[in-house]
């Protein structure tokens, strides 16, 4: 085939996935066969489209690390670590720090189900929310029944938030509240034993009558309270086996002792040993 | 491992036997169109056999809510049976227990439910 400009020879090839054909040696046009350039311009466009999804994600990723807390409030008496590692680039895992104008620390983790964006905008939500609802109650539990109420009837049928909130004041006394989460764990540094901290609320957002109860939590010098996400337990390793629960209460109990920072850093080597580096989302 | 959903009927008790897992995606579209067809069929008392369901992530756990909510809101009742180790621990941890009412006995077979 020849140019239709100059008449010298056309040569095809392929820019970006798109075949065209160059005029070689000659003006250097570019030509495209008849009827071809709607097909030429769909690729284009949703290749566009893809690279404009693409930017919202990584900008919707970075609103999202940017409402996770920078600053971590400072009580003296407490050591506070924290980690959220997303696997996509949203997630519906986040936690959240508060000081009361009572002084107590809060801290939440909240887990919203599902995946990706449509789980990042509710936790979006559910954070917004729970800032709001803390301050006008200091009460984890109140908090959590006015959250549900919330939630059941901005949520779809079949969505749902798993919580765990905590307050505590300067001298370690204080309570905890849970939305059908997993667990938490307090390492009792003078027994050097783990106690499991175990609730009766319902995960939040399902139900109008869920029900949420407050149970007394006081925290002595070396105790660590562990809370956590379930793709801590629910990681998978090679052989199908999850991580679990009963893994996590050696490593707690194994790792403590040596304080809270150097167990955040021993848990999530074990994660990502147990995994080989294929971790879920886990907060 | 994908979901696969056997259905028999005994008087008026459907019993949809879930096996495999149940997790975002196909597997929860073909649960909430199965469901939802049964509904359109006039079955109001549905019984989940969940033995050979191996996994449910929380969209899964979601969908047996909104299942729930959308047979009791006809009227109807749905019940669990067979709850294997990881099931179990995810609708326990999740409170759903006291929700759902759960039939303990696995060879009880829907026969023994009344009507």
């Amino acid at each position: 085939m020849r140019c239709p400009a100059c008449e010298r020879p056309l040569k095809a090839v392929v820019i970006r996935g798109v075949e065209v054909d160059v005029c070689q040696g000659g003006c250097e046009g570019i030509w495209l066969d008849r009827f071809e350039l709607s097909d030429k311009l769909e690729g284009i466009r949703a290749f566009n489209e893809y690279k404009n999804m693409e930017l919202d994600l990584m900008q919707a990723r970075e609103i999202q690390r940017h409402l996770l807390p920078c600053d971590i409030p400072q009580v003296p008496g407490f050591s506070v670590q924290h980690v959220s590692r997303p696997t996509r680039q949203v997630g519906g895992d986040f936690y959240d720090f508060l000081t009361l104008d009572s002084g107590e620390l809060v801290g939440v983790l909240a887990d919203v189900s599902g995946k990706g964006v449509s789980s990042a905008l509710l936790a979006s939500l559910v954070q917004g929310a729970l800032q709001m609802e803390f301050n006008s109650s200091k009460e984890c539990d109140a908090v959590l029944k006015s959250l549900n109420t919330l939630l059941c009837r901005k949520l779809q049928t079949g969505r749902f938030v798993t919580m765990f909130a905590v307050a505590l004041d300067g001298s370690g006394q204080g309570h905890y509240a849970s939305a059908g989460h997993n667990p938490a764990y307090v390492y009792r540094a003078y027994r050097n034993e783990l106690e499991e901290l175990t609730s009766s609320g319902l995960i939040a957002g399902a139900f109008e009558f869920a029900q949420f109860s407050r149970h007394a939590l006081s925290l002595h010098k070396g105790d660590i309270l562990v809370v956590y996400s379930d793709g801590v337990t629910e990681a998978d390793g090679p052989n199908g086996e999850t991580f679990g629960e009963d893994r996590l209460r050696q490593l707690i109990l194994g790792e403590a002792s040596a304080g809270s920072e150097v167990l955040k850093l021993k848990l999530l080597d074990a994660v990502e040993t147990f995994t080989e580096g294929c971790h879920r989302t886990m907060t | 491992m994908k979901l696969s959903i056997s259905q028999s009927k005994t008087y008026d008790v459907l019993e949809l036997a879930l096996a495999g897992r149940l997790t975002l995606g196909e597997e929860t579209r073909y649960f909430d169109d199965t469901i939802k067809a049964t509904l359109a069929d006039g079955n109001k008392t549905m019984v989940l056999n969940l033995t050979d369901l191996v996994y449910m992530d929380s969209a899964g756990l979601g969908l047996l809510i909104s299942s729930f909510s959308a047979v009791t809101d006809k009227g109807g009742e749905i019940r669990l049976k067979g709850l294997n180790g990881k099931v179990h621990d995810v609708l326990r941890t999740a409170k759903l227990l006291t929700v759902f009412e759960v039939i303990e006995d696995h060879s009880m077979t829907s026969q023994t439910i009344p009507e």
